[in-house]
């Protein structure tokens, strides 16, 4: 991706800096205008890395990391932005990586706005204390090359573009997780004639938006899991969740005056039945069943899935194997999880069952 | 081809209907002649009349088309009609029980009737399109019609609902309702991950043999004495498990067996009120096919026989094996069971139009693979011998309704469905 290139060395540090403690990195994340009031969505400008981190249950939180090499803007200023960015897209903390180190003064005013200014050297010594081989090339996702190639990957599948941008610059910062998810479930959808189980690279395709459906999903588990109560019987729990995935209970209800008045109007009885409920209904429930019970889980998912969609586009490294297999090994929800995500959304999407099949063997051979 | 010809100039018009199609010239014409005497064979004499409503409104027969229709039936020697001067008055059917219709108007098409260049190639679209869904780009290609001519053909058969173009795995799948009724979606993805080929001459080789056992074809790689190579094994099984195919199954000393058809008929070959009729024919072929191939200890020999002495005699001699062999039949109301002594058990046919069809069907499904004769609405041929107030009553309170066709594009629903997901 020629977007990666700039400040490419900053990136990778602010990436590997992520997989050291832990969150979750997403490259190029394009914040657009808050309001609606073009055909076109408007760019404001994009976050260089944004790392997300799950604290405890779900509470997602989302750390800017912002590299400039070059030196036109002042240190403090370059703080001050990054603090209005963080406001704006509701972030918890930023980085700023930049040229040339800052004055102390400055950097420690700048810790004020939350704001932590480095320069490439004293960044590296941050990381260091977390983990003296930081800087190393220690999975799939730590190099910025093999970013490169899945970009170009997802570049190719021209028909994948607006999933691609649900994913990639809506998810990480949604607010409103099940309105994002169902948003990508309808774009999948549109394009489903187009995935085709023998090119791997829709195979990354696939497990790339399943790693940011499980972001989605870290959110709404911790929602559920306040609906949900033992003692509760399976059609009450099937009754909120269904309000809740639709948006409300307004918004349900709007939804199905509109499908009774499409009826009225001479739309074919027999396919409505498809359209009253959302998209493999039952295998939904059971899937939000199954991920209540372990809902930190759910965001280590969406990491290894990242790792799996890279690794379908890049060269097999007998090393990071070695290191999924065993993060499989030690997490037994990890396969379990991911399995049933996959087939969940190939039913709700109707995608080819081959797809299903080929994503789910490769992944429990690592478990 | 011949009549073939007339059997898909039957078929675009069950689709199209009143809708006028500028580039149609005679294919709509050899249609509606074709709707027409299909519903009219083996009546008495009709009023005209009772014709004209009768065909407006089930048939799709614009009542202007209707003389010129009659007249060409009468030249092929199928009516016979009773005029005053310019007036007809009565429609004298003449087709004897035995004919084929779509042999008959086949004939005269390729003698009388010639066909331009829109209508040929929407002719030679519906053939591919029955044999198995197709790869547009490739079908194209092969069948060397003018780019401009074949989209024109493809928009119209989407507004009949002849056919639909999908995506399946990137490619452009064009798939017909009117001859597969089940899960297109899948039968599109298949033809998009094998090909046309390997899906039609597996469909080739199940049509041969209707009802065999689905076991029995897997674990011994042959359908009757065809082979399945081993991705035909795989494609049959992937059938099967989508839904695409939906085998009937008999249950009998513990186990569950499943009998593999053809896929159920679209709307073209199979009207709605035949459904049942099919259902129940695909179980008597089953229960025979059971008794052919895995019977516990007496062998059917020659099923065929069997169903024809059960049309006949009205009864089968007992056995041992008939109580869980033909179970299926006593529920759908086929037949029922009568003990003669203990552990045999006799199997009497329910005498009933519906049963007697389906025996008909099953006996033709058993000799040549074919689904025939589904097409006919038997309303319409009620209303055919019933006089002028009948067909009065149903038109009078068929206006009440809404008279269009149900919207059951499936590319409108997928939009429908699309919007309610995605709006805030």
């Amino acid at each position: 991706m020629a977007k990666f290139d700039k400040d490419r060395h900053q990136k990778q540090l602010a990436l590997r800096y992520c997989l050291a403690q832990g969150y979750l990195p997403c490259l190029e994340v394009v914040v657009n205008t808050a309001s609606d009031l073009t055909s076109k969505p408007e760019v404001l400008t994009d976050i260089d890395v944004l790392g997300i981190e799950n604290i405890a249950d779900g509470t997602l939180r989302r750390i800017v990391f912002d590299c400039k090499s070059s030196n036109k803007l002042g240190a403090i200023s370059r703080a001050f932005w990054a603090s209005g960015l963080m406001k704006y897209t509701g972030a918890d903390g930023a980085f700023v990586i930049l040229g040339k180190p800052a004055v102390f003064n400055h950097r420690i005013s700048a810790l004020k706005v939350d704001v932590d200014l480095h320069d490439e050297r004293s960044f590296e010594e941050l990381g260091r204390t977390i983990a003296q081989d930081f800087n190393t090339d220690s999975c799939y996702q730590a190099s910025i090359e093999r970013w490169d190639v899945a970009h170009a990957a997802f570049a190719k599948s021209k028909w994948a573009e607006d999933i691609f941008a649900l994913c990639h610059y809506t998810a990480p910062l949604s607010l409103k997780p099940e309105q994002t998810f169902r948003k990508i479930l309808a774009a999948i959808r549109k394009n489903r004639g187009d995935f085709d189980p023998e090119k791997d690279d829709h195979v990354a395709i696939v497990f790339d938006i399943i790693s940011y459906m499980f972001i989605l999903w870290a959110r709404m588990g911790r929602d559920l899991r306040r609906i949900y109560s033992p003692t509760m019987r399976r059609e009450n729990f099937e009754d909120a969740l269904r309000l809740y995935v639709w948006g409300g209970h307004e918004s349900y209800a709007i939804r199905q005056a509109i499908l009774e008045n499409s009826l009225r109007a001479g739309m074919a009885g027999n396919a409505a039945g498809d359209l009253q409920e959302f998209p493999a209904w039952k295998r939904f429930v059971s899937f939000v069943g199954l991920v209540i019970s372990s809902p930190d889980d759910i965001f280590r998912c969406a990491e290894m899935c990242r790792e799996f969609s890279i690794r379908q586009v890049s060269p097999h490294n007998a090393d990071f194997d070695e290191k999924i297999k065993k993060r499989f090994k030690t997490n037994n929800r990890l396969a379990q999880f991911i399995t049933a995500a996959t087939s969940y959304v190939t039913e709700a999407c109707r995608l080819p069952t081959d797809l299903e099949k080929k994503i789910n063997d490769q992944v429990l051979t690592f478990s | 081809m011949t009549k073939e010809v007339a059997e898909f100039a039957y078929d675009l018009h069950s689709g199209l209907g009143a809708i006028n199609i500028t580039e149609y010239d005679q294919l709509p014409l050899l249609g509606m002649a074709a709707t027409l005497a299909v519903h009219i064979k083996g009546l008495g004499v009709i009023e005209y009349e009772v014709l004209r409503k009768v065909s407006d409104h089930f048939m799709g027969i614009p009542s202007r088309s209707l003389r010129e229709i009659l007249e060409i039936l009468e030249e092929v020697e199928f009516v016979r009609l009773v005029t005053a001067g310019r007036t007809i008055e009565k429609v004298i059917p003449n087709i004897p029980l035995f004919d084929d219709v779509y042999v008959g108007l086949g004939d005269f098409a390729s003698s009388e009737l010639k066909m331009n260049e829109h209508e040929q190639a929407t002719l030679s679209i519906l053939q591919a399109l029955r044999e198995s869904p197709q790869n547009t780009h490739s079908f194209q290609a092969k069948s060397g019609i003018d780019t401009n001519v074949f989209r024109r053909c493809l928009q119209f058969g989407s507004i009949s609902g002849m056919l639909s173009e999908q995506k399946a795995r990137g490619k452009s799948i064009l798939i017909s309702p009117f001859y597969y009724a089940d899960n297109l979606d899948g039968l599109a993805d298949t033809v998009a991950a094998v090909g046309a080929s390997a899906l039609t001459s597996v469909l080739n080789k199940v049509k041969a043999n209707q009802g065999w056992p689905l076991s029995l074809a897997l674990s011994s790689g042959q359908i009757g004495t065809s082979i399945l190579t081993t991705t035909e094994v795989q494609l049959l099984t992937k059938l099967t498990s989508e839904g695409m195919i939906k085998p009937p199954t008999i249950s009998f000393g513990g186990r569950n067996e499943s009998f593999v058809f053809t896929p159920k008929p679209g709307s073209a070959r199979l009207n709605a009120a035949n459904r049942e009729i099919y259902e129940r024919a695909m179980a008597l072929v089953s229960a025979v096919r059971k008794g052919q191939l895995l019977a516990q200890e007496y062998r059917i020999k020659y099923p065929l026989a069997i169903l024809r002495k059960l049309r006949d005699k009205g009864f089968l001699k007992s056995n041992s094996e008939a109580a869980s062999q033909y179970q299926n039949l006593v529920v759908m109301r086929v037949a029922y069971l009568k003990e003669v002594s203990s552990g045999m058990w006799q199997l009497h046919l329910n005498r009933m139009p519906e049963n007697e069809a389906a025996l008909d069907l099953a006996i033709d499904v058993l000799r040549t693979g074919e689904v025939s004769n589904m097409e006919v609405n038997q309303d319409a041929r009620i209303a055919l011998s019933k006089d002028e107030i009948y067909i009065q009553s149903i038109v009078a309170a068929a206006e009440l309704k809404k008279r269009q066709k149900d919207i059951t594009d499936p590319q409108a629903l997928e939009e429908y469905a699309q919007l309610i997901l995605k709006f805030d």
